[in-house]
């Protein structure tokens, strides 16, 4: 088992007043080595939570985490640095330095597995220009080798990001909105890459996305997450359309009063009505 | 109210909240005039000298010795030495300042604080023991003016520049110590955090993370403290330290206003290579 998660709530307190707000609750997931998943759910249900979760960036408050085969929390310092080593998140937003070349940026995908005085020499000069060149270049990047961050889109950044979680060779492979700022074209390229590099390397893949024809066409499993909670956790062929509606459905928000027949339902076109 | 197209909830009341920022803002607005206010009253400001009679004229005989500045072979001659001398006591003295700074900087900032980064909380007990005494050690360097650790170190290794050298090296180190602190503080810790969650050790997080976007703000403000250093040791040259400052202080001792007007242009001179220098290194290096 991969991942394994028992009963784990997340809250976190608002600053101003001392009332908790849960940002997970009681969530139980178990996920097999190479299986892959996608996470959807309205903003603010905590896909963004669970992922950072999972990447041990965030202490669950209650419940147990189990990922590959060890509780991150109880080991020691070494042991944990050696299982992050293990896990890759790409952020929504890539937290990549402006002023970082991407062939560095890709590189510190691996400064996990190499010792630090390798780290230190790769910033001064790259050590594996090829193999960060034909990752680059997977993902139609490899013209950008030595250019900087900041002179790339959006979408070429969430790709460098991607680049550098591949690069880093993980058993779990975790991505946050990874197609947020792509064209349709590649974002379909992009998940159907993330998907086969996961296979290749035998790692597990957790994709939170806000696309819903890409989550159910590209993942075989799909997990609902609402209010902190899991909404449904099934194949993705089982899913229909009033479950879609149920997990979207939103109370803040004033329905839509336009005209009858301008706007098809959100979900009309999705899956074929099947329960 | 006007119409809207939100339906409130019942139990909230129809207001707008109010601006939470709005009152500390208008607090810090008020104590800064409370603390202005004696400021100018204790320190006897009074613009009015200025445009004195008394003070003109004084001012005015004073430009008058020192046109046309000094040029004679001689004076260039060690005007060329002085000058060379206060570059090598700032490069030196900032030279000198710099590793002790750094290693300064990485103990007292709370960036690369263990449970600062991992928890997003208050960092640990042990980690404020550390950063604590550091921090102090850097406000005693940089509290005891140059000038004063000058006219120490000219008692001791005698006159000339090494004096110099050794009073900026032990107050930059203060100061560039606590600014580098607070620039690896203020830059975005995102991407640091994100290396230590794929494994990387902290010393490497921060080398991936934390120095990128820090390099650009380090290195404008160290060449701006080489300029200060130029600066201060003019000043600690009265005090027998060397370079333009003593033969500043000669002049000025022997009423040669001209030569003094020399003086102050090379001066302006080498603030304005600083001033592009630092423009350059920005320019070229990021």
């Amino acid at each position: 088992m991969n991942i394994e998660l028992q009963g784990v709530s997340v809250a976190f307190t608002q600053s101003g007043d001392s009332t908790q707000t849960h940002a997970l609750q009681q969530i139980a997931v178990t996920m097999e080595p190479g299986e892959q998943v996608a996470i959807i759910g309205p903003s603010g249900a905590g896909k963004t939570t669970l992922l950072r979760l999972l990447a041990t960036a965030l202490r669950p408050d209650s419940g147990e985490l189990q990922l590959l085969d060890s509780q991150p929390w109880s080991l020691g310092r070494r042991a944990l640095q050696q299982l992050r080593a293990r896990i890759a998140l790409v952020q929504q937003a890539p937290p990549l330095p402006p002023r970082q070349r991407v062939v560095t940026a890709v590189a510190a995908g691996r400064t996990g597995q190499w010792s630090r005085l390798k780290s230190a020499i790769n910033l001064i000069y790259p050590l594996d220009t090829a193999g960060i060149r034909s990752t680059l270049a997977s993902l139609d990047l490899a013209d950008k080798l030595f250019h900087r961050c900041d002179q790339l889109s959006g979408g070429q950044l969430q790709r460098v990001a991607i680049a550098r979680a591949l690069y880093q060779q993980p058993q779990i492979l975790l991505a946050d909105e990874p197609v947020s700022a792509m064209d349709p074209a590649l974002a379909e390229h992009t998940l159907a890459l993330l998907s086969r590099a996961a296979k290749q390397g035998g790692a597990s893949l957790v994709v939170s996305l806000h696309n819903l024809p890409l989550a159910l066409r590209h993942f075989p499993r799909v997990i609902g997450l609402r209010e902190g909670k899991i909404q449904f956790d099934k194949p993705a062929s089982e899913i229909c359309d009033t479950e879609l509606e149920q997990l979207y459905r939103t109370a803040r928000l004033p329905r839509f009063t336009g005209q009858p027949g301008q706007m098809p339902g959100p979900f009309a076109s999705l899956v074929s009505p099947r329960c | 109210m006007t119409q809207s197209s939100i339906p409130s909830t019942a139990t909230q009341p129809q207001r707008n909240p109010r601006d939470p920022a709005l009152l500390p803002r208008l607090m810090i607005a008020l104590v800064a005039f409370l603390l202005l206010w004696p400021g100018l009253r204790l320190s006897e400001l009074d613009l009015s000298v200025l445009f004195d009679r008394e003070g003109t004229q004084a001012m005015g005989a004073l430009l008058e010795g020192a046109w046309p500045p000094a040029y004679s072979p001689e004076f260039l001659q060690l005007l060329w030495r002085s000058t060379l001398e206060t570059l090598a006591i700032g490069i030196a003295g900032i030279a000198l300042a710099l590793p002790p700074a750094l290693i300064a900087a990485l103990l007292a900032t709370r960036a690369l604080s263990r449970s600062a980064l991992l928890q997003r909380g208050t960092p640990s007990l042990p980690g404020r023991a550390v950063r604590g005494p550091v921090r102090a050690l850097l406000v005693v360097l940089r509290s005891i003016p140059e000038i004063v650790w000058a006219l120490l170190f000219v008692r001791a290794v005698g006159l000339g520049p090494t004096a110099g050298v050794l009073a900026i090296a032990l107050t930059y180190t203060g100061m560039l110590g606590k600014v580098y602190a607070e620039i690896f503080e203020s830059v975005d810790r995102r991407p640091a955090e994100a290396l230590i969650s794929a494994g990387a050790s902290r010393s490497v997080a921060f080398l991936y993370g934390v120095l990128p976007n820090a390099a650009a703000e380090m290195l404008s403000y160290t060449v701006y403290r080489w300029e200060c250093a130029l600066r201060a040791s003019v000043v600690m040259g009265f005090v027998g330290a060397g370079g333009l400052g003593q033969q500043l202080e000669l002049s000025l001792r022997m009423f040669a206003g001209d030569e003094v007007l020399s003086i102050l242009l090379v001066f302006l001179l080498l603030v304005l290579l600083a001033d592009q220098l630092s423009r350059l290194l920005r320019e070229r290096l990021l």
